[in-house]
């Protein structure tokens, strides 16, 4: 997916977090990733911790369309209309925000406009992101979703980012211990199950 | 309300149709023999594709889709009505068209479109405010209206492959024409008609066809017109249920017109077909559709009822893409109250309305 990106629009928005609805079915970004939540006046950043995909229509339940099909993208093929008949929404929990230039880890003071844009987040925005080491504390202590797994993709990313990773590995798992006082076994299932790839 | 009474009712109503049922199973059961016994009845008024006067042969005659078609085209519009409310201060009405096209094959895609219109329309002198709370014109005026806009994205559309539009329900709307009372408003009506029409029978030399779509249609075109020792009170869709089997269509037929305005239209042509689920009757334009062409429309409509478990599903689509919703409806009442409220109008509706509203005891 293409830095900076507008995949998307703000549907439903509260002071920690915001639904949004992508412009196109399953266009959205993994969980786990970092996107700005594009205001006038300021940029915001959020992670994804949740991706729904389901009909436009409350009223209407999608019933299955096999068998008979050998694969799913024939399923697809032999019916067009389902891409206009279900929409993709995510969750999107607030980390920071970024007023004249300055990055702050923090719920934003006051949230983005609904029908706001999303967009995926050029590198050099993420790195400024994650170089704050209140982010892993400001995750560990919020009431988001699938909590150790979002903290593991999102570190994952960001690591994946990065040419070497050892030194890096090493301040998160500093400041995870920083975040979670005596919860070894956490930590050690967090970094275990870092999906690290080779560059 | 008295349920214990309602449920005496309905029972007595359920043992009676059991006792008609089993009537007809007897009749049923010697249908093919009687007609075979009787081939040369003739069914008066109705004629085959020969353009002869039809008789009971051409009831035993039946036909098979062909073989599955890969690239095609289906179209549907649907409406639906807002109708004018005369409790509000001011008088309007809307027709929502819902429209739709499936593309299958090699470029699979899809096109959802709707068309919202108000009345009265100034350009529109026809429809002026007496018509519209009459059901029956703002019925035939969507009909006329979902078959103008099918046949316009129809003819907008380019490919080569075979195009299919379908209309819900009958082909021209001639129980709502027969019931307008405003004779300005339906001779409006019917010359609408009679251009969409010719624009149908131009769509189709080119391979775009346009046929409407009834389920388990209540019409007696062929039994009103038989012995009436063998067909006694049937549809015809109880005696094509009999007559075809599975994936099977019934010869086409056409109805010799009566000396009513509405009769005027261009002639309309009818198949029956079993589609494994319920008989359907389909009706087109006379002459538009030949043998070969109606063998490949047959599999486009077996494919779209599998698809739609039971109904064409581009019919379906169309009507979700139609319907005005409950919600719609309290949206569009309270910008009624806003907009009456921002230009200083006191907003009344009538005591009735406002007592049904409340309910105190």
């Amino acid at each position: 997916m293409k830095d900076n990106k507008i995949i998307g629009e703000i549907i439903e928005v509260s002071s920690r977090s915001a639904i949004a609805q992508s412009y196109e079915l399953y266009d959205c970004p993994p969980i786990g990733s970092v996107v700005k939540c594009g205001d006038d006046a300021e940029d915001i950043y959020g992670v994804i911790t949740n991706i729904e995909t389901r009909s436009i229509d409350p009223g209407r339940r999608p019933n299955p369309k096999g068998p008979g099909f050998a694969e799913v993208n024939e399923l697809y093929k032999s019916n067009p209309e389902i891409t206009h008949l279900m929409k993709t929404e995510f969750n999107i929990v607030f980390l920071g925000y970024k007023h004249e230039n300055t990055t702050t880890i923090s719920i934003p003071p006051t949230p983005p406009r609904i029908f706001s844009f999303i967009s995926t987040l050029p590198e050099d925005e993420m790195i400024n992101i994650f170089s704050d080491e209140g982010l892993v504390k400001f995750i560990v202590n919020s009431n988001m979703e699938l909590k150790d797994d979002v903290i593991i993709m999102i570190i994952s990313k960001y690591l994946n980012s990065k040419k070497t990773k050892t030194e890096e590995i090493g301040s998160f798992t500093s400041q995870l211990v920083g975040a979670l006082p005596d919860q070894i076994t956490r930590i050690t299932n967090i970094i275990q199950n870092l999906n690290l790839q080779e560059k | 309300m008295e349920i214990d009474k309602t449920v005496k009712y309905i029972s007595r109503l359920a043992k009676q149709l059991k006792n008609e049922d089993s009537f007809k199973a007897t009749i049923m059961k010697k249908l093919k023999s009687d007609l075979e016994s009787s081939i040369n009845f003739r069914l008066e008024d109705i004629t085959n594709e020969q353009n002869d006067e039809a008789t009971y042969a051409d009831l035993l005659q039946v036909n098979d889709a062909a073989e599955a078609l890969v690239n095609n085209s289906v179209f549907s519009t649907d409406g639906s009505t807002l109708e004018a409310d005369r409790d509000l201060p001011i008088e309007f009405a809307a027709i929502n068209v819902g429209y739709v096209n499936i593309n299958y094959g090699e470029d699979p895609k899809a096109e959802f479109d709707s068309a919202l219109s108000f009345y009265p329309d100034p350009k529109i002198q026809e429809i002026d405010s007496r018509v519209l709370s009459d059901v029956n014109s703002m019925s035939a005026l969507r009909h006329v209206m979902e078959m103008e806009y099918l046949a316009d994205k129809m003819e907008a559309f380019k490919a080569d492959t075979i195009k299919l539009g379908f209309i819900d329900g009958n082909f021209y709307p001639n129980f709502a024409l027969s019931h307008i009372n405003n004779n300005t408003l339906k001779q409006f009506l019917i010359k609408r008609l009679k251009v969409v029409a010719e624009k149908v029978i131009s769509l189709a030399k080119n391979k775009a066809y346009i046929i409407s779509y009834n389920s388990s249609p209540k019409s007696v075109h062929i039994t009103s017109k038989m012995d009436s020792k063998i067909s006694s009170d049937f549809r015809d869709s109880e005696i094509f249920n009999e007559l075809l089997e599975d994936n099977q269509r019934s010869a086409v037929f056409n109805e010799i017109s009566k000396d009513t305005d509405e009769k005027s239209l261009t002639p309309v042509s009818f198949i029956y077909l079993n589609n494994s689920y319920e008989i359907a009757k389909i009706e087109f334009i006379k002459d538009t559709i030949d043998k070969d062409a109606m063998g490949k429309i047959h599999t486009l409509v077996q494919s779209q009822v599998q698809k739609g478990n039971g109904y064409p599903k581009i019919l379906i689509e169309s009507h979700e893409q139609a319907v005005i919703s409950q919600s719609d409806r309290k949206s569009i009442s309270i910008l009624t109250e806003r907009e009456l409220n921002a230009n200083n109008l006191k907003y009344t509706t009538t005591q009735k309305y406002q007592s049904k509203q409340s309910r105190n005891i």
